[in-house]
């Protein structure tokens, strides 16, 4: 999809409006994180986990043109291709290729969110092939054509009527007097639906939660077996990874699986860990006959070079949407593309341009909830406060702006004045209370009260308590 | 060599300030991979001071039922067709399974006392219509209870995925600590230098499930919504 991030305030407002959103956002305050927290309560070595984690990333990444090769020469010898893109025009012109060649008309896809960030179901479509999502929550985003809202739930925005209302729209060659009001028979219908499209179609697309350079193996995580069914019945797998992706050995494998689903769903293990290496062997009875791997730089490889390097390490679990303050607040929608909470403000402006996401390293309280959760101990405030000056840096102001801004910057660098200014304005609006309507300062009153400051100053105050105390 | 590789290896070498790695950086990573060490094992996934195998089963079985798979024990490998009709007939399924032709479940002899009139077995890949799967797992992993399946010319995966009904054969000699000793289990089949890695490893832990929909947990989303685990203690047969 293409990006609209400069809509973030319109779109927080409409969502923190929208009723049913935020019912759904509800749901999802009280689900993972306390699945997440019963989960680590059991596993006492939860934080060492998460060291050990960091710190394999970022040995990783000391070293991703090694392991990239070395997993590439692996892939390779285990009869398989790896293809590179520097961007998402590349990455989709060798999918859309690999297809043709496959002969495809209809394509299963296990959700990805590389594939989300490279629009390929835009381009397969334009191209003639069907793609279809087979993962429950992305399918039902599919028929309604929007995005996902959450890395691990894309429809977790949607109530069950709404996905109602999406299957009637779409299987229009159901009886429409069948019943729809259980979730159990609007997953019966889909598993129905989406086992034909199993088996008819001529390539899979997945993703991969990791590369292991070791052995030239993909790991592909999934709770509903969707991503096992999209790979080994069609003829030709193809798997679309980014760079950063890569580990070196089965063991940093371990390690990273043991944090991942704890962090994400709060289970100890998602129940689909597969690991896949190269095509179908000859004496193998089942399996795709051609394995391909496409790489995707997207703008990571020259993040290495920076302090957002440490945003690199994320692998994707959604802890630091979950605990949010302003991701359940507003959902994900509203921060414009396919990556949102704070993984999203501290990753898409690097991967855009901060002219393209201006408003997303403010959509922050800064609170450091999301630092506290992520499982590979990614300083997001700080990455988030890093963007914010790269913002201001770039930003160009107007004259009122620069006016106001050199006016306070000349009082506080004179601490006399400052006080003398402040103290004014503390002895006339000073009170209990709050104000609903100032002069110069409408942009904050507009949409909340401004409580009134103290009387006094704290300096004021606390030398007036020290006089008192000695 | 694509032009794309050579500028995202070159863009990666220049954001990290170096060329080539040297030699003896070099080393230190080959030698990373070439002898895997394990980072943070947690201390379910071992045998305690004083403790035995059976505690590691005791530990899976524990966990893999958490995970809402079913399980119970069988004295030997024979208990199988028995346990498998009576499995199907209580959870009101059809009397018919695919199995994996793996040379060990063939031995099964499905006439035995236990398995009702009219009961048949198939052996090979699954196909859409099966009700039914079993299948032979390489291993079982205590930490989670968690399965190890791996793909070879006589272990299709589709059994896995495709039925509805997943039964899962598991020697108690085989069920390991950690992911870890699930690997060394992996390495250790390697024959003459070939790699050591089937096509696809699948550790599965429970039945499918999806909770999509308004969070609802719902099982068997495309895989198995049933995932029972015949755990054979006769050591003599592991």
């Amino acid at each position: 999809m293409k990006p609209v991030i400069d809509a973030f305030q319109d779109n927080a407002r409409a969502a923190i409006a929208d009723s049913k959103l935020q019912d759904a956002l509800a749901r999802l305050a009280h689900g993972f994180p306390e699945k997440r927290r019963a989960a680590i309560g059991r596993l006492p070595e939860f934080d060492a986990l998460r060291d050990a984690a960091r710190d394999l990333k970022n040995h990783t990444l000391d070293h991703l043109d090694f392991y990239l090769e070395r997993f590439e020469e692996k892939v390779v010898e285990a009869g398989g291709t790896v293809h590179w893109a520097r961007d998402a025009d590349e990455a989709q012109e060798i999918i859309v290729g690999l297809c043709k060649d496959a002969g495809a008309r209809t394509v299963t896809k296990s959700k990805s969110m590389i594939g989300e960030e490279i629009a390929i179901n835009d381009h397969l479509e334009a191209a003639g092939i069907v793609p279809v999502e087979t993962d429950m929550g992305e399918y039902i985003i599919q028929l309604r054509h929007e995005p996902p809202s959450h890395l691990i739930a894309p429809a977790i925005h949607l109530s069950i009527g709404q996905v109602e209302d999406a299957f009637r729209d779409n299987h229009t060659h159901l009886a429409h007097e069948r019943s729809l009001e259980e979730p159990r028979a609007l997953l019966d219908e889909a598993r129905v639906i989406l086992r034909e499209r199993f088996i008819a179609a001529d390539v899979g697309i997945t993703g991969a939660n990791m590369l292991v350079a070791e052995t030239g193996s993909l790991v592909i995580v999934t709770n509903e077996g969707n991503a096992d069914l999209t790979m080994t019945l069609p003829r030709t797998h193809i798997a679309v990874a980014s760079i950063e992706k890569v580990v070196p050995t089965l063991e940093d494998a371990a390690t990273i699986l043991r944090v991942l689903a704890r962090s994400a769903t709060g289970q100890d293990m998602s129940v689909y860990t597969s690991i896949v290496t190269g095509p179908k062997r000859s004496d193998d009875l089942d399996g795709p006959e051609n394995f391909h791997v496409v790489l995707l730089d997207g703008g990571r490889a020259a993040m290495l070079g920076r302090p957002v390097r440490e945003m690199l390490r994320c692998i994707r679990c959604a802890a630091c949407l979950n605990h949010c303050p302003v991701y359940k607040s507003v959902g994900g929608h509203a921060y414009g593309w396919v990556y949102s909470g704070p993984m999203g403000a501290a990753l898409v402006p690097n991967l855009l341009g901060i002219h393209n996401a201006r408003a997303l390293p403010h959509a922050s309280t800064l609170c450091g909830t999301c630092e506290d959760v992520c499982p590979v101990r990614i300083p997001l405030p700080k990455l988030l406060r890093l963007l914010r000056t790269r913002d201001f840096m770039t930003r160009s102001f107007t004259a009122p702006d620069k006016l106001a801004l050199r006016l306070w910057a000349f009082a506080a660098k004179r601490p006399a004045l400052y006080r003398a200014v402040t103290g004014a304005l503390s002895a006339l609006l000073g009170g209990k209370g709050h104000y609903r309507r100032l002069p110069f300062v409408g942009g904050w009153t507009r949409s909340r009260d401004l409580p009134a400051p103290a009387r006094r100053s704290f300096l004021r105050q606390w030398s007036l308590r020290g006089k008192n105390d000695r | 060599m694509s032009e794309a590789r050579a500028h995202i290896l070159a863009t990666i070498k220049t954001a990290l300030g170096r060329n080539r790695l040297n030699p003896e950086a070099r080393r230190v990573l080959e030698d990373r991979l070439a002898d895997p060490k394990a980072n943070v094992i947690p201390a379910r996934a071992k045998i305690g001071p004083n403790g035995a195998h059976k505690d590691l089963i005791e530990r899976f079985l524990e966990e893999t039922g958490r995970a809402d798979a079913t399980a119970e024990r069988l004295a030997d490998l024979a208990a199988v067709p028995g346990a498998v009709a009576r499995f199907l007939a209580a959870a009101g399924l059809p009397g018919r399974i695919k199995a994996m032709p793996d040379p060990v479940l063939r031995t099964l002899s499905w006439t035995s006392p236990g398995t009702a009139p009219g009961f048949t077995v198939a052996y090979g890949p699954a196909s859409p219509e099966d009700t039914a799967g079993l299948a032979l797992a390489a291993a079982g992993i205590a930490e989670t209870g968690t399965l190890m399946l791996v793909s070879g010319p006589e272990r299709p995966v589709t059994i896995n995925f495709l039925p509805e009904t997943a039964l899962v054969v598991l020697f108690a000699g085989t069920i390991v600590g950690a992911y870890e000793d699930a690997w060394k289990m992996l390495r250790d089949r390697a024959v003459g230098g070939r790699p050591f890695m089937p096509r696809a490893v699948n550790l599965i832990t429970g039945p499918s499930r999806t909770a999509d929909i308004e969070q609802t947990l719902l099982l068997g989303a495309h895989g198995p919504q049933r995932l029972h685990i015949l755990v054979i203690d006769d050591a003599a047969t592991a």
